[in-house]
């Protein structure tokens, strides 16, 4: 993707400060990353994080198998995606071709932290060798991202987004039906995995700052998710019920859905009793509801099926425009669906500062936090 | 073992997700977190059933290990008792609106009073200068964000089920929260986070933006496929679904051999089209190995049972089940130098920690 007229517009400069403090942190000028990552992992996202916050970063180009494969039979827009996503992943970082690691010591020389995902896992010879490497630099910060580790029920080191999705519960407890689960149309388990490990780099850089001890961290794109499975999770344990997929509504709090209007359909969410009493006043529950407002949350989630009935029958006769003026002035959170290209081009975002371009030209997302001093 | 951010206090007011979350993440790095709960307590106590006396799983599980004090913030002289606790503070978490946090006098530039080396982090759905009737939860922020419109099939958006857009917020905030400890050490400045749930949504699908912006754009709704990666789709077989994945790049010999084709020439999307059929007969089990015989990256669509019983969670010692119990939390998706982060405890009762905290924070005149 390349700069043109419809390019958002960077309200708040090149940094993602406030302040004035653009290019990054102090804490973090003078460090040193060593990447050994393939170009779109969730470690290749890790690195690119550290170099937004003003760290500098080397990723020792080791053969990334999944971009040399691609050949015929994929298409020009397909190519055009991962080129862009290479550059994406690559702002801010220094390239260095056809590194060999038998002189691991000399490419580690002056680094603070080495990060590696499954391809600089295996390149490096095993895990375990990454426990020699932390040895050897008591102060150095190892960190390693990878699809799930040790454990091989899900594909081992093969596995991808995908088959991680699938293998974590994720896929199986988004959509409408249990026959027809879909996956996040986004790689949510590498850009959790990728938020995981910088926290995990973030919390062993404030330790080291205090006793110049380094830490070595290991977290994957399985362990991620499932981490998040919380609410699903729970009905299995407490009552023995296998979840199913709850299409658009919350598992334990509600009414939560998409309901159809005279044009399209919003969503409308609820989760306090004193915001369900506003709505039930707003749509009007007449005598034959009158027991509606007095439910509670956990009985809201038990009757979703009669409550949204009854909100689809009051939404579909006004515009969603309509719909959504109405029950934004209640204070309830409620959304139009919009697409990403909308979203990407809208004013909130522009606003919010929430894209940047990087020196290679790629339009990257900025971190997603401001700071400045309070 | 010693943690990260032993001896880092956060003071931590929020309800749900979003912002206990992340005082769950700072908790099991190591922090002493204090939350501080109305009267009646957080209203998550209740969401989904009580799996223990005190709280339901969710709340056990977004605020394990933390502690707990009650405190009416209206009352006249709880800005004097949160006044104490953030000068001993190094981190305040707050997840309530902006202008309720303005109303409480506990604002950033309020809360530098008390203690100029803070870090103050405030999640909110849209920023701390947004406009205070904007409201959010997670599925209206993956309606806006254009998550919804990303995820599903036959153009009927879809919610992700898990509640992405909170979950992203917290680790931002952790993020955050920790980007600032380091600065804060670095400058000897009290530094501000803002975090808002919908900046980190659109953060989050930075992935897609070429594919929706480059022309041709692909759609927005790609089911269950990732045309950057490669093919992929799920496979029905006799008695489950699988996920597979072929990258782009043509087939290998053995899967080439499995679908019977000698020559080699039968391409990643036809060589899908092929396994449908293939897989339609057999068992998952049977189909799994073979396809990982075949070299193909493929993993059965589990259910949430299913996925409490694989090595990955139990090896791995992601959730510890005591017997004929529940378990306190999940435990955390960190190993530190080859631990797994547990929470030190289960959540608090509520107040549990009044007035023992005090005796060690030394503070609030009873």
């Amino acid at each position: 993707m390349s700069d043109n007229e419809s390019s958002p517009p960077t309200p708040n400069g090149a940094g993602f400060l406030w302040g004035g403090r653009e290019g990054g942190l102090e804490a973090f000028q003078a460090l040193k990353i060593v990447e050994l990552t393939g170009e779109r992992s969730a470690g290749a996202l890790t690195g690119r994080m550290l170099t937004q916050l003003g760290a500098s970063c080397e990723r020792l180009d080791i053969g990334d198998a999944t971009t040399e494969s691609i050949v015929d039979d994929a298409s020009e827009q397909v190519r055009a995606w991962r080129e862009e996503l290479a550059a994406m992943y690559g702002a801010g970082k220094r390239i260095r071709q056809q590194a060999q690691l038998d002189d691991l010591d000399s490419l580690l020389d002056g680094a603070d932290i080495v990060l590696l995902d499954d391809m600089g896992v295996r390149a490096l010879g095993g895990s375990e060798k990454l426990a020699v490497v932390s040895s050897r630099f008591p102060a150095l910060i190892c960190c390693q991202v990878t699809g799930v580790g040790e454990y091989d029920d899900a594909g081992g080191s093969r596995a991808t987004e995908f088959t991680i999705q699938a293998a974590a519960g994720v896929l199986g407890t988004t959509g409408h039906s249990l026959q027809d689960t879909v996956r996040a149309g986004f790689p949510v388990g590498a850009t959790i995995a990728a938020l995981n490990a910088i926290s995990g780099i973030l919390a062993a850089l404030f330790r080291r700052q205090r006793t110049g001890q380094g830490t070595r961290i290991d977290t994957t794109v399985f362990d991620g998710l499932f981490f998040f499975l919380g609410t699903f999770i729970t009905k299995w344990l407490e009552a023995g019920i296998e979840p199913q997929p709850v299409g658009n509504r919350h598992p334990v709090i509600g009414p939560w859905n998409d309901y159809p209007t005279a044009d399209g359909s919003v969503v409308i969410c609820i989760a306090t009793d004193a915001a369900w009493l506003r709505l039930c006043e707003l749509v009007g529950t007449g005598p034959e509801r009158s027991h509606l407002p007095g439910w509670n949350n956990n009985e809201r989630v038990a009757n979703q099926d009669e409550i949204d009935v009854w909100i689809s029958e009051w939404s579909r006769t006004r515009t969603s425009e309509d719909v959504l003026s109405q029950v934004d002035q209640l204070g309830v959170p409620c959304s139009r669906l919009r697409s990403l290209a909308e979203v990407l081009d809208s004013e909130q975002t522009r606003n919010r500062g929430l894209i940047e371009n990087a020196a290679n030209g790629a339009r990257i997302a900025r971190l997603p936090f401001r700071l400045r001093r309070l | 073992m010693a943690l990260p951010l032993d001896g880092v206090r956060v003071i931590e007011m929020g309800y749900y997700t979003a912002g206990p979350v992340a005082g769950r993440y700072l908790c099991d790095l190591g922090a002493e977190v204090v939350r501080i709960e109305p009267g009646d307590g957080d209203p998550t106590r209740g969401a989904g059933g009580r799996a223990s006396a005190g709280w339901s799983f969710l709340y056990g599980q977004n605020n394990a290990g933390k502690q707990s004090i009650s405190l009416d913030l209206k009352a006249a002289d709880s800005l004097q008792t949160m006044g104490g606790l953030l000068a001993q503070a190094d981190v305040f978490l707050c997840s309530f609106p902006p202008e309720v946090m303005a109303r409480l006098h506990l604002a950033p530039d309020d809360c530098r009073q008390f203690n100029q080396r803070l870090v103050y982090c405030g999640v909110s759905g849209f920023g701390l200068d947004s406009p205070p009737a904007q409201r959010a939860l997670d599925m209206a922020i993956q309606a806006q964000a254009g998550m919804m419109n990303l995820t599903g099939h036959d153009g009927r958006p879809t919610k992700i089920g898990i509640s992405i857009c909170d979950d992203l917020a917290a680790q931002t905030a952790t993020f955050g929260i920790l980007a600032a400890l380091v600065e804060r050490d670095a400058s000897g400045c009290g530094q501000l986070v803002d975090v808002a749930i919908y900046d980190a949504a659109v953060w989050a699908t930075e992935h897609r933006w070429p594919s929706v912006l480059q022309q041709p754009p692909f759609p927005d709704q790609l089911g269950n496929s990732d045309p950057s990666e490669g093919v992929e789709d799920v496979l029905r077989c006799s008695d489950g679904r699988i996920a597979i994945s072929l990258p782009w790049g043509g087939t290998n010999s053995q899967l080439s051999a499995l679908l019977g084709e000698t020559d080699g020439s039968v391409t990643p999307s036809e060589a899908l089209e092929m396994l449908r059929r293939w897989a339609s007969t057999l068992t998952t089990t049977r189909a799994v190995t073979e396809l990982e015989v075949a070299g193909v990256v493929c993993a059965p669509v589990r259910s949430i049972s299913e996925v409490l019983d694989t090595s990955e969670v139990v090896a791995g010692g992601l959730l510890d089940v005591p017997e004929g119990g529940m378990p306190a939390a999940i435990n955390s998706p960190l190993v530190i130098d080859g631990q797994r982060l547990r929470p030190v405890g289960p959540a608090p009762s509520l107040n549990e920690h009044d007035p023992g905290l005090w005796g060690r924070w030394g503070s609030r005149e009873a």
